[in-house]
């Protein structure tokens, strides 16, 4: 069995890009969700997926991590179609960071980071003392070693969050695949997380992650896929994709974006226009209140 | 962040790298605990054998503890001899030809229904069911009565039972999953167990009604309450295989039981093939069940409570989950076989003093738990 460190030493200069999405239609059975969309991520990039709800962002994820069978086109890790890897070599290549949610049993952190290891362990054994030191390490990596005897079920939302993306690094696949990452954090825990993304591409990894903060993209993306509906991809880097019409597209709402300067840095920002009342809105709440009234 | 910096490039370099004191002193933590788990894997075993040797001293001719063991030892230099194992005396024919069958036999069924028990909950996701509340029982139940019922000899009592098992245990599957959508909701699965369960009972009424009412009925009756009194080594022999082979492959496995837990979507991530791990665990879970159930007839509670019971001692991991299950039926049953064959002039059916122990003990785990499993 080849072990592995976090990406090869030259991994974060390498040009070659490491996932390709090329020419994949996704979708369920005869009901196509996306078509013919093309991408590629690079060692060190991270890359958003943004569209509304329900647009096929999951969709798009389950198809590249192969739990979903494409309906057109191929996805490539290091060059390799995936159809042609076993689930293994898939799991050793490409680290899976869902939503946490809570499994039907009490299991310690650490027990769940060790799972992590999977791909590694032979079939009919348990994780070594090795895979174990493995899952330590991503824990303290992630600065959450002291978290490693609590009940997985009994931790924060944020916690958890965390503890599954060192599942994924104490996989030691090269790609981490991230569902929302920041769903249902606390804005502290959003940029605990978001921080961590960008530090792991800049050591080497590549990162793949839906948001529904257009402000993400800024802070911590170099690629964007905008997903607006099926037929209609934007990709492209920040600064050529990312603008005020992109935004109304997706999301049909008025933002601009503007420049910050914080100190030495500028960063931009999303600002919408919640701006002036709709007449008509008004009138139907207006109505609404009288009608509790009488 | 500098630290991340640092631990990143840390990784970079280390295949060998030297651990931290800190991390030194969390990994000799996680040993302790690992170590603990051990400790009482032995002290379960130990308490397995020592119950076992107790059972063999109780009963309406009661033995020494003395004589248990130089019996056992007559047994096993006869054994290597290769001599007949009849036995003249007294003492020594109650211990080897009627006692040791009904000990192994305790031992075996409850072993195989507690790690049935648990694997399905891991499998299903699902802490609330068994091989009882799956149907796998009640299936099982209604194959063996058949093959009973038309004469036929142990070998295919044993298929009978696990076909009619297997059978039950995809229908409940396949109607949890319908009724709750494919998201297999903890309800929706038990409730679809309860109907499958129902259906075969009904099944096995038909049965009786047509059975003898003078040899069949009572034969059938009674197995179906749960008894190990009856049980010859021909008996053990033939639940022997399956049920050892079955085991085998669940502790083989054991480990990757916890993956399924977190779902499809994530263990497939994870490198898991799950549809092949999933099947070959309920093939082997069921394969035990039936095993059990047409040796023992149909003994409950004990895959619901047992594993509930190891879960609050090793944790649920299942790497220490299912031996510890394994050893815990197996004490379980050997206890409440001795209760049923000594509170009493006449024996009382195990499926009943499962259930009169089980049910409370599974309120308590219950309560204790407060965990909600909808």
């Amino acid at each position: 069995m080849m072990e592995k460190g976090y990406g090869s030493p030259n991994s974060a200069t390498s040009g070659a890009p490491r996932l390709t999405v090329a020419d994949v239609s996704c979708g369920y059975g005869d009901s196509v969700v996306l078509n013919h969309v093309s991408f590629s991520v690079s060692a060190g990039e991270v890359c958003c997926i943004l569209g509304p709800n329900g647009v096929g962002k999951t969709t798009l994820f389950k198809s590249i991590l192969g739990t979903l069978p494409l309906l057109g086109g191929h996805v490539l890790l290091d060059g390799e179609d995936t159809s042609e890897l076993t689930r293994i070599e898939i799991a050793r290549k490409v680290g899976y960071v869902p939503q946490a949610h809570t499994p039907p049993f009490p299991f310690t952190v650490l027990d769940v980071v060790e799972m992590g290891r999977a791909s590694h362990v032979s079939l009919l054994s348990s994780p070594s003392a090795h895979d174990r030191e493995v899952a330590l390490e991503a824990l303290n990596t992630l600065g959450i070693a002291h978290l490693q005897d609590r009940l997985y079920t009994q931790i924060s939302g944020g916690e958890r969050q965390m503890v599954i993306l060192a599942r994924a690094l104490a996989q030691q696949a090269d790609i981490l695949v991230m569902d929302e990452p920041t769903a249902n954090l606390d804005f502290g825990n959003q940029i605990e997380v978001l921080s961590y993304v960008r530090q792991l591409a800049s050591a080497g990894l590549s990162v793949i992650m839906t948001t529904h903060a257009p402000d993400h993209v800024f802070w911590c993306a170099d690629k964007v896929v905008a997903v607006q509906n099926s037929e209609q991809v934007t990709i492209g880097t920040v600064e050529n994709v990312m603008n005020d019409e992109l935004l109304r597209r997706l999301y049909n709402v008025d933002a601009s974006i503007v420049s910050v300067q914080t100190g030495a840095k500028s960063t931009k920002l999303v600002v919408p226009s919640l701006g002036q009342a709709r007449p008509e809105r008004t009138d139907a709440i207006s109505r609404f209140l009288e009608l509790r009234d009488s | 962040m500098p630290k991340l910096e640092d631990q990143t490039r840390q990784h970079k370099s280390s295949g060998t790298r030297v651990l931290n004191e800190q991390e030194l002193s969390l990994l000799a933590e996680q040993e302790r605990s690992s170590g603990r788990n051990g400790i009482i894997l032995v002290v379960l075993g130990i308490s397995v054998v020592a119950l076992a040797l107790v059972s063999f001293c109780l009963g309406r001719f009661s033995v020494s503890i003395g004589d248990v063991v130089s019996s056992l030892g007559a047994l096993f230099s006869r054994l290597a001899s290769g001599q007949s194992l009849t036995f003249e005396s007294a003492v020594q024919t109650v211990v080897v030809n009627v006692r040791l069958p009904r000990v192994i036999a305790a031992i075996l069924v409850g072993a195989a229904l507690a790690v049935a028990g648990a694997s399905y909950q891991g499998v299903f996701r699902n802490p609330m069911v068994s091989s009882d509340i799956l149907g796998a029982s009640a299936g099982a139940g209604f194959g063996a009565s058949i093959a009973i019922l038309l004469g036929a000899p142990g070998a295919v009592v044993q298929i009978a039972a696990f076909a009619c098992g297997l059978l039950a245990v995809f229908v409940t599957y396949a109607i949890g999953n319908a009724v709750g959508r494919n998201d297999s909701s903890t309800l929706a699965l038990v409730l679809a167990g309860i109907v499958v369960q129902a259906l075969f009972q009904a099944f096995v009424g038909i049965i009786k009604y047509i059975a003898d009412p003078y040899s069949q009925l009572p034969e059938i009756t009674y197995w179906l309450m749960g008894s190990l009194a009856t049980v010859s080594f021909d008996d053990i022999a033939f639940m022997l295989a399956p049920l050892v082979i079955g085991c085998v492959v669940l502790i083989a496995l054991r480990w990757r039981i916890n993956l399924l837990s977190f779902g499809d979507e994530e263990a497939t991530a994870l490198g898991v093939n799950t549809k092949r791990l999933r099947l070959v665990i309920i093939i082997c879970a069921t394969l035990v069940t039936s095993a059990a159930v047409s040796t023992a007839g149909q003994v409950g509670w004990i895959g619901l409570v047992i594993p509930h019971l190891s879960r609050m001692i090793v944790g649920p991991n299942y790497k220490h989950l299912l031996p510890a299950s394994l050893l815990m039926g197996s004490g379980f049953l050997l206890l409440v076989d001795d209760v049923a064959r000594n509170i009493m002039q006449a024996e009382i059916p195990l499926g009943i003093l499962t259930a009169i122990i089980g049910a409370p003990v599974f309120v308590f785990l219950l309560l204790k738990s407060r965990k909600g499993w909808s």
